[in-house]
């Protein structure tokens, strides 16, 4: 299944158009942080992947959740961000995650559980970046548990979920009518020129 | 986008220099005590002054500003970390002395890793390094120059979003609530987004863009010895410095609890 | 015999849609021919240019029937100056061509030099694209496109995003292209220019069927009435020339005259002095260093229809938002009906204040176009019935009735662009701003927006506009405004402005003025077109 160029433009501009959006939300993580710790700051984390689920969602190809979050994250590299770097291997982590969920299932179903798991994946790979690189195993096993389960939860609802909902309102414009997304939907209607014989 | 300075660093391959500056981010990921981090760390600005062209005015500017960062990783941990030495407590904050020497660990470390990234994206230029990727790291050309042409949408993005908001402020819409209108700012910016990267993607190929190959370069980043030479001598100052810190008994490892 | 370019019994459909965008096209095109293809918005000439180069079925799909011959290698250009590159720098982007062909990497610099100049681009090689202009940007597409040495240049709508000086200097660049012998097909809405030196217009019906084909004198007066039914733009002066027009008695000059004589009427007559409604005291805007706008002071009263013209960059947009109190000066003081418009709450202000922009998709809050134009009333908890009665009179307006259940984004330009000046209407607000409401807008929409806009403003909206269109400030504006450098350089009545003897750097006067002009000095020569 190769890539169209347009489906990668598509993976590139939405991951970047996602990055955009969290920088504005980055702002607010500041505050909540210092005041109630690391476990307020965990219900914002699904807005941090929602971009692969979204764009393996459009595109239904082997390879597009990881590949999204690992161009979300390169924008801040090539916006020259001091975080660039950090981004590329939390991108990397939260990637693989999200990419398993799609892999466990053939890269066939793109229902929305999956797309939950996909999210709540990608929330285990970012833990475990947070262990290794943040000294997350240095917090009482309270808040570790706390801040897991919190990380878990936001990743499934506003990874997952919104990640599907941001695609269905997409798919209401008409914009999205010549990628897999749709095409698969019309197939199984059995309608639409992909099933009329070309001259 | 990303310019790279007049520096020694800028001429080292974009791939080669990435690589260099990942490795040792992940090697200060296997260093568990404040003092080895802090010297790491330190070793970064070295470098930075050194070959990467840096004044004391850029590293104020650009560094400085981290320090609040660093404080705030240092309170999360001081404060919220497990330990059994408790210095204070009050409300649901409860500072250990273990907790403070986490906490200075970890945030030297995420200063670290503001740092050498710092030291990447002040010397690297956005296209030589998509370039350096293409050739040395065989990324496909489909992706890399995808990849370029989606990045020139992010100050369109911005003004966009900008715009957005002032739209939202007339009609009223901020009364609903933050989270709903921030939901509501996707849709223009990825439709209008879609919209622009179906043109350019169209674009690319009807100028012949197959993606593959088979094609010829106006750039081609390559390799030398004096890029092997830098992260030699990076990777040496990083061993040393452990070693020094080995000797000197203040060593820990990440795995070493 | 087998055609250099063209297609035989063409039919194309795409995927989503029942019936066939083009049915049984046949056209044919030589070599070295310049074409131009006409007709109505929607009517399927940009699916018929994408068929001809290539694009439909290599890049957009879609169902093709028929044969088409098209030579090797061809060049489009499209009309959206960004979304037309990938790389970062002018040298990059040409490369980037010569790449794909794989050229040699030795021969590269000289051919991007050379297609640089034929694009009349004297910039260093490594400008970055995002600091150039439009015009510009558009001038690094053919070089990007030369570069190609193309056998055939397709042009889908090139200037329709640019101001009339960056049309006019397209244009010029491209007829010095046409001069080599280049085989080029054009879509085109702003003929001006354009028309004069193309080989062959083919016109189009609404339905894709070609009505008529020919040589551009005859084609547009056989069939005037049929592009003036379509809403096609038609030139202000072709087939005839400015110097044929100032010989005694020329039918053009009736219209003109007309024109003019309506234009002096409006400035002269005074009628009933209306408030105050804006005051603008010594207003200066800008960050850090660079000022947009330095002491600008000016007032506009109630019920009137102010333009703001100026090149891109002066500080139009600028200003016009300060007159919505989106723009906080470092000083100076933008007075709304006597009150400081900082000290105005929003939710009071934009009740007497409506703001459409230049893109209206970035105001859509709703799924449903009755919902939209009824939010407004909703956030603010109106009566049901009241809101209903309202939001169906200016459905019907604004004739968006039809599409009432519809979701905002899947209007036409036009429509989506009625729509938002219908949401900013609910309130009978006082003042109305729009940034460039007719933009890349064929004539019949563009009309209908302003005969609206015209009926608001006899009831006693007050109408600000920022706007490239010169005809349109002369034939609707009460007062104009221009602005260069970040000051205002007049402010007065349009007569007044396109009629004074001064040069205006940067304005390309309305046709009919021109022709005063050379009336007055009593030279006629061939000159540059007027506005549009």
């Amino acid at each position: 299944m190769s890539w169209k160029m347009r489906e990668v433009v598509l993976t590139v501009v939405l991951s970047i158009a996602c990055g955009v959006l969290y920088l504005g939300w980055s702002t607010l993580w500041l505050p909540i942080s210092a005041l109630i710790g690391p476990v307020g700051a965990e219900v914002m984390f699904g807005v941090w992947v929602v971009a692969s689920p979204l764009i393996a969602y459009i595109v239904r190809k082997p390879g597009a959740a990881l590949i999204a979050e690992l161009a979300a994250a390169a924008v801040e590299v090539f916006t020259g961000s001091h975080f660039g770097l950090s981004s590329l291997l939390i991108g990397f982590f939260q990637g693989l995650g999200a990419e398993l969920a799609f892999f466990l299932f053939g890269y066939k179903k793109y229902s929305l559980p999956v797309l939950m798991l996909s999210g709540v994946l990608a929330a285990v790979g970012s833990m475990i970046y947070s262990l290794l690189a943040n000294g997350f195993g240095y917090y009482t096993p309270g808040v570790l548990a706390a801040t897991f389960a919190l990380r878990i939860v936001s990743g499934a609802i506003l990874g997952g979920v919104l990640g599907k909902l941001i695609a269905e309102s997409l798919a209401k414009t008409g914009i999205l009518q010549q990628y897999e997304m749709m095409r698969q939907r019309r197939q199984q209607r059995g309608e639409g020129y992909d099933s009329v014989s070309r001259m | 986008m990303m310019h790279a300075n007049r520096s020694r660093l800028a001429r080292v391959n974009p791939a080669v220099k990435l690589t260099a500056h990942l490795a040792v981010m992940l090697f200060l990921m296997m260093i568990a005590d404040p003092i080895t981090s802090a010297l790491l760390w330190l070793l970064s600005i070295i470098v930075g002054v050194m070959f990467g062209g840096w004044t004391m005015r850029y590293i104020r500017k650009r560094i400085v500003p981290y320090l609040g960062f660093f404080l705030l990783v240092f309170w999360m941990l001081a404060a919220f970390g497990k330990g059994e030495h408790v210095l204070g407590q009050f409300a649901w904050f409860r500072i250990t002395e273990e907790g403070i020497y986490h906490g200075l660990t970890i945030a030297f470390r995420m200063l670290g890793f503001v740092t050498y990234g710092l030291l990447f994206t002040s010397t690297t230029d956005t296209t030589q390094l998509v370039m350096s990727l293409i050739h040395q790291y065989r990324l496909s050309p489909k992706w890399g120059y995808g990849l370029l042409a989606g990045l020139r949408f992010v100050p369109l993005f911005q003004s966009e979003l900008a715009q957005m908001k002032a739209a939202h402020k007339i009609r009223g819409f901020h009364a609903q609530g933050k989270l709903k209108s921030f939901a509501r700012y996707t849709l223009p910016l990825f439709t209008q987004g879609i919209r622009k990267a179906e043109r350019v993607a169209i674009a690319m190929e009807a100028r012949g863009f197959d993606g593959s190959r088979n094609r010829t370069y106006y750039h081609t980043p390559v390799t030398s010895k004096s890029d092997y030479v830098y992260a030699g001598t990076l990777f040496l100052a990083v061993a040393v410095i452990t070693a020094v810190s080995a000797f000197s008994g203040w060593l820990h490892w990440a795995w070493n609890e | 015999m087998i055609p250099y370019l063209g297609c035989n019994n063409l039919s194309v459909r795409f995927y989503d849609a029942p019936s066939f965008t083009l049915q049984h096209l046949s056209l044919s095109i030589q070599r070295g021919e310049k074409v131009l293809l006409l007709g109505p918005s929607g009517c399927g000439k940009s699916t018929l240019l994408s068929v001809l180069s290539g694009i439909i079925p290599a890049a957009i799909e879609a169902e093709v029937k028929g044969e088409v011959t098209r030579p090797e290698s061809v060049g489009i250009m499209f009309q959206d100056p960004d979304a037309q590159f990938c790389m970062l720098t002018v040298g990059d982007e040409i490369a980037f061509s010569l790449e794909n062909r794989r050229i040699p990497r030795d021969e590269m610099n000289g051919r991007i030099e050379k297609a640089m100049a034929q694009a009349g681009l004297s910039v260093p090689k490594d400008t970055p694209i995002e600091t150039l202009s439009g015009g510009m940007k558009q001038r690094l597409a053919l070089a990007c496109l030369l570069a190609l040495e193309a056998d055939v240049l397709f042009f889908d709508e090139p200037t329709a995003q640019l101001d009339p000086q960056g049309r006019q200097d397209v244009f010029t660049l491209l007829k010095s292209v046409s001069d080599t012998g280049m085989t080029m097909v054009f879509i085109e809405h702003v003929l001006d220019g354009l028309i004069d030196w193309m080989d062959r217009v083919i016109l189009f019906d609404a339905q894709g069927r070609i009505i008529g084909e020919g040589a551009p004198k005859d084609v547009l007066t056989r069939y005037e009435k049929e592009m003036e039914a379509a809403g096609i733009w038609r030139p202000r002066l072709f087939p005839h020339t400015l110097e044929e027009a100032c010989a005694p008695s020329h039918p053009l000059q009736i219209g003109w005259r007309e024109k003019l004589k309506q234009s002096e009427t409006r400035a002269r007559s005074k009628g009933a002095v209306e408030p105050d409604i804006y005051t603008i005291r010594d207003l200066t805007i800008g960050y850090g260093k660079t000022n947009i706008l330095e002491h600008v002071s000016f007032s506009l009263r109630q019920g009137e229809w102010t333009a703001i013209i100026g090149e891109n960059g002066a500080g139009k947009s600028t200003l016009l938002k300060a007159l919505a109190g989106l723009e906080k000066g470092k000083h100076g003081e933008v007075y709304f009906q006597e009150r400081p418009i900082r000290k105005w709450p929003a939710k009071k202000l934009y009740e007497q204040v409506g703001f459409v922009f230049q893109n209206p998709e970035l105001q859509f809050v709703t799924d449903r176009v009755y919902d939209e134009v009824a939010f407004g009333g909703r956030v603010r908890q109106w009566d049901e019935h009241v809101l209903t009665d309202k939001t169906n009179r200016l459905l019907q307006e604004f004739t968006l009735n039809a599409h009432r259940d519809h979701h905002p984004f899947m209007l036409s330009q036009g429509q989506k662009r009625r729509l938002s000046v219908a949401t900013m209407l609910l309130f009978d607000q006082k003042v109305l701003l729009l940034d460039e409401p007719t933009f890349g807008q064929d004539a019949a929409t563009a009309a209908q927006l302003l005969a609206r806009l015209e009926e608001r403003k006899k009831q006693g909206t007050a109408i600000v506009m920022v706007t490239h269109d010169m005809d349109l400030v002369d034939r609707y504006a009460d007062r104009v405004i221009w602005i260069a450098d970040g000051t205002i350089q007049f402010n007065g009545a349009p007569y007044d402005l396109f009629s004074s003897g001064a040069s205006l750097p940067g304005l390309m006067r309305p046709l009919h003025y021109e022709w005063e002009r050379r009336m007055r000095h009593d030279a006629c020569q061939p000159l540059p077109f007027g506005s549009r």
